[in-house]
């Protein structure tokens, strides 16, 4: 039951505006908008990519209790960076702990950066909370499709994608009876030094593998009994289809993206060059 | 050494939206050289309740008490609980890591901190006891066919040489001989003077080797009590998707159709014995 | 039986194979095996660890092709790469874990699978996984995802994979090993409807001596060879060699024949509860 807190590729069905759009759609708006916010060089461009993310939540009906956990993971990185730009950052110190100095700039900074990470928890986590595995992978497939002249395996890619999704969790579940089964055996996977628990894993590791081997093997032949044989002459049940709300929702994305590059060369970066 | 199960509850991710109140309000005791029966369906609870046996769970309420100590009570090592109680998971074979049986096998011991010496006579005393070739010891358990793998894998439980040996589905997968075989070790094992508790969905094995049958329901245990008592009473067990030996079904629709026979029968002997008998008291030709 | 000609079922002919333990060693796992399977038979193959079975089943599916001898699937020969896939269709398979064999995250797309490898039409899929789904008792799982199913389910969604392609036989390697009683009983319920309905050949490969109860026709291999051949009743009724084989006779069948021996006048063959009641009671009653 180790699975528990991980979001990644963890689906939450409900009928919503953003669960219907088309996944080609929200692949795309989810790389634009990754981009848009890395462009934005300051709060205004913050209050404009905000406001999307929450308009796309809201939108989606997804609890924020539901995202807000999802970020727990990133919580020791995030107060680490901005531990780490509240100190280093040169500027007027606002306090001052021995030798460590506290600056405003690197506050400002600090802040900054975790903002952006948030935002962008939030956002790709909604991609994987709205779409579901199958139809991710999907998307990725017809948009990688094109790539597929250039020598991109866009089959395999998308094939490899929903194995990777239909076994993560029976690993995780398999991992955890594992550790178990040794622990019965007097194995230890909490205590020593560094090198003692890397060396504690082995049997943890070793039987994980093999088992991964073995599944991999009955698994090649199970689809090859059902006659798979590759991307090549494939059909899929599932059709894509763009339809008008994609569009509406690609416009809006391009209108937040505009926005953004206007506050950038509009009011410039947060904390103005030569103020440090 | 007893192991005493009060009000055992365990829920699975407390205080998320996906909770699951795995087993709850559970009490039980299991004395020096019992052979018990696990039995329940799928989802009923029994592998969490077996991983309480030797604190690989911490119960969410309740407590388990071995030899008079509850072992999540301040300093007790449970290294040296699952040193006594030995906990012998389904398909043991996918723990198996090391190069050579014999390494596998003294993972344990190891763990233990035993001797070198002492390792290896535990390794070869278990080996006996599972009936496994000696030559094997210096083999990749990777080569050995499915049984023979299960049985090292078991000797891995049994090189710690615990009082209380917990055994879950230790034929699952096993062909006719190979399951024969693993009872027969598990029968001698408990012959020997180990407590044994084995969680089994083949009714016949139970019926045949347990004196006392558990029976789980949706976290529940719903019935405790002597194997004859527990397997004659059949619409009880269906209701659970459980089924009760095949003989023990015949002797009820027997006495059904009339037949003064007993409903607790739980072997082809006893069932024999008891149809002969009646035939004879009916005077029926040709029953000697 | 009249002089009508059946169609061609499953045949294998002498069939010899050897698998490969590295370049010098080989094993053999199959010592000229010869079996003929009809369409519509419910098959069951019964033997311990090594004996074949598994091989042998894979030959039908030419995911083994022989290494002597010849395998016919329908009139069509394995060794012919043309017809592999058509093969592959026609007689599916079912394996043992049933987690190994279930590639999608959602069941529908799991069951679309074959059909969208042999590249039927996106609207015909849909009806097809529809069906096949509705044949096994599944349809209302259709959006579930496999991890959350039960053994039992897991392996229904299996049978529906392989249904969905329209075959004419299911081969099933040990599908019920890792089932509890109650998964077990569902696919075996499921499997005996289908053959009854549907016509579908079954060849049923398990260790419960129980589940051969369902056959019309129990197969028993031993050292790669097929060394037992009939009815339930008459393979169990050998019990001597049942025994030598490593394999034993389902406790209904043991009382029935050791009332038997102790001169209680009942057919010894006898493998099931209600019939051994029915006879006992005629007994009792002198009728």
């Amino acid at each position: 039951m180790i699975s528990g807190g991980i979001l990644v590729g963890q689906y939450y069905p409900v009928r919503s505006f953003v669960h219907s759009l088309d996944p080609r759609a929200k692949i795309l708006i989810s790389i634009i908008f990754m981009a848009i916010l890395f462009v934005g060089n300051n709060f205004y461009a913050f209050a404009v990519t905000g406001t999307f993310a929450v308009l796309a939540v809201t939108l989606s009906r997804i609890p924020w209790k539901v995202l807000i956990r999802g970020l727990r993971p990133i919580v020791f990185i995030m107060s680490f960076t901005i531990l780490l730009h509240l100190f280093l950052t040169p500027g007027h110190a606002i306090f001052q702990i021995g030798p460590l100095k506290a600056t405003l700039p690197g506050l400002i900074q600090g802040l900054f950066i975790a903002l952006r990470l948030i935002i962008l928890i939030i956002f790709t986590s909604l991609l994987t909370l709205t779409t579901s595995p199958i139809e991710l992978t999907d998307g990725l497939e017809d948009i990688l499709k094109p790539f597929s002249r250039i020598g991109v395996p866009a089959h395999e890619i998308a094939m490899m994608m929903t194995i990777a999704l239909r076994f993560i969790p029976t690993l995780l579940e398999e991992a955890d009876r594992i550790m178990k089964a040794q622990m019965a055996r007097g194995a230890d996977f909490e205590s020593g030094n560094m090198f003692q628990r890397a060396k504690s894993l082995v049997p943890l590791l070793v039987p994980l593998f093999v088992s991964a081997f073995r599944r991999a093997d009955e698994l090649a032949m199970a689809m090859e009994a059902r006659c798979y044989r590759g991307g090549e002459g494939r059909t899929r049940m599932r059709q894509l289809s763009l339809s008008a709300k994609d569009y509406y929702a690609l416009g809006l994305t391009i209108v937040m993206s505009a926005l953004v590059v206007y506050t950038r060369v509009r009011f410039g970066p947060v904390i103005p060059r030569g103020t440090v | 050494m007893p192991i005493e199960v009060r009000n055992l509850t365990h829920t699975y991710m407390k205080g998320t939206t996906s909770e699951v109140t795995a087993i709850s309000g559970i009490d039980f005791r299991v004395d020096d050289g019992e052979f018990i029966g696990l039995i329940g369906a799928t989802g009923s609870g029994k592998s969490t309740l077996i991983q309480h046996l030797n604190g690989l769970l911490r119960p969410t309420a309740g407590n388990v008490i071995v030899d008079g100590v509850d072992i999540w009570s301040k300093g007790v090592s449970l290294k040296q609980i699952r040193r006594k109680i030995g906990l012998v998971f389904q398909y043991p074979e996918q723990q198996v890591f090391e190069e050579t049986v014999y390494d596998d096998i003294a993972f344990g011991p190891r763990n233990l901190g035993f001797s070198q010496t002492e390792t290896e006579e535990r390794v070869k005393k278990a080996c006996t006891l599972v009936g496994l070739d000696r030559d094997l010891l210096s083999r990749s358990p990777f080569e050995l066919s499915g049984g023979q793998v299960r049985r090292v894998a078991i000797a891995g439980i049994l090189a710690i040489q615990p009082k209380v040996l917990i055994l879950d589905e230790p034929t699952a997968g096993l062909d006719p001989k190979g399951r024969a075989e693993i009872l027969d070790n598990i029968k001698q094992l408990h012959e020997s003077g180990m407590t044994v508790i084995l969680v089994s969905h083949n009714m016949d094995d139970v019926a045949r080797l347990c004196e006392r049958v558990m029976v789980l329901d949706r976290g529940k245990l719903v019935a405790d009590g002597p194997a004859r008592e527990v397997f004659s009473q059949r619409e009880f067990l269906e209701s659970m998707k459980l089924k009760p030996p095949e003989v023990t079904v015949l002797m009820e629709k027997l006495r059904k159709r009339g037949w003064a026979v007993r409903n607790d029968v739980l072997t082809v002997e006893e069932a024999h014995a008891e149809i002969v008998k009646e035939l004879r008291r009916k005077g029926v030709a040709g029953a000697v | 039986m009249t002089a009508v000609e059946k169609a061609r079922g499953l045949e294998a002919e002498g069939v010899v194979f050897r698998y490969e333990v590295d370049e010098s060693d080989k094993v053999l796992a199959l010592a000229g095996a010869d079996l003929e399977i009809s369409q519509g038979e419910f098959v069951v193959v019964l033997g311990p660890n090594g004996s074949g079975k598994s091989t042998l089943a894979k030959h039908f599916n030419a995911l083994l092709l022989p290494d002597e001898g010849d395998v016919w699937v329908f009139g069509m020969n394995t060794k012919d790469p043309e017809l592999t896939w058509e093969i592959r269709r026609s007689a599916g398979m079912v394996f043992q874990n049933p987690d190994n064999q279930l590639v999608a995250t959602v069941v529908e797309e799991d069951v679309a699978f074959g059909p969208e490898n042999l590249g039927v039409e996106p609207g015909d899929i849909r009806t097809l996984v529809a069906g096949a789904l509705k044949s096994v008792g599944m349809e209302e799982f259709h959006r579930h995802s496999p991890h959350h199913l039960s053994g039992g389910q897991k392996q229904r969604v299996a049978i529906a994979g392989i249904l969905a392609m329209k075959p004419k036989c299911i081969i099933l390697d040990e599908p019920t090993a890792m089932l509890d009683p109650s998964g077990r009983e569902e696919v075996m319920k499921t499997i005996k409807r289908l053959n009854e309905e549907m016509g579908i050949t079954v060849i049923h490969i398990t260790h419960f001596m129980d589940e051969a109860l369902y056959a019309d026709r129990v197969i028993v291999m031993d050292k790669g060879e097929i060394v037992m051949a009939g009815t339930p009743k008459e393979v169990f009724g050998q019990w001597k060699r049942v025994s030598q084989v490593g394999l034993e006779v389902p406790p209904v069948g043991q009382l029935s024949r050791r009332l038997w021996s102790s001169g209680v006048n009942i057919d010894p063959g006898i493998l099931t509860v209600d019939e051994l009641v029915d006879e006992l009671c005629r007994l009792k009653s002198g009728i």
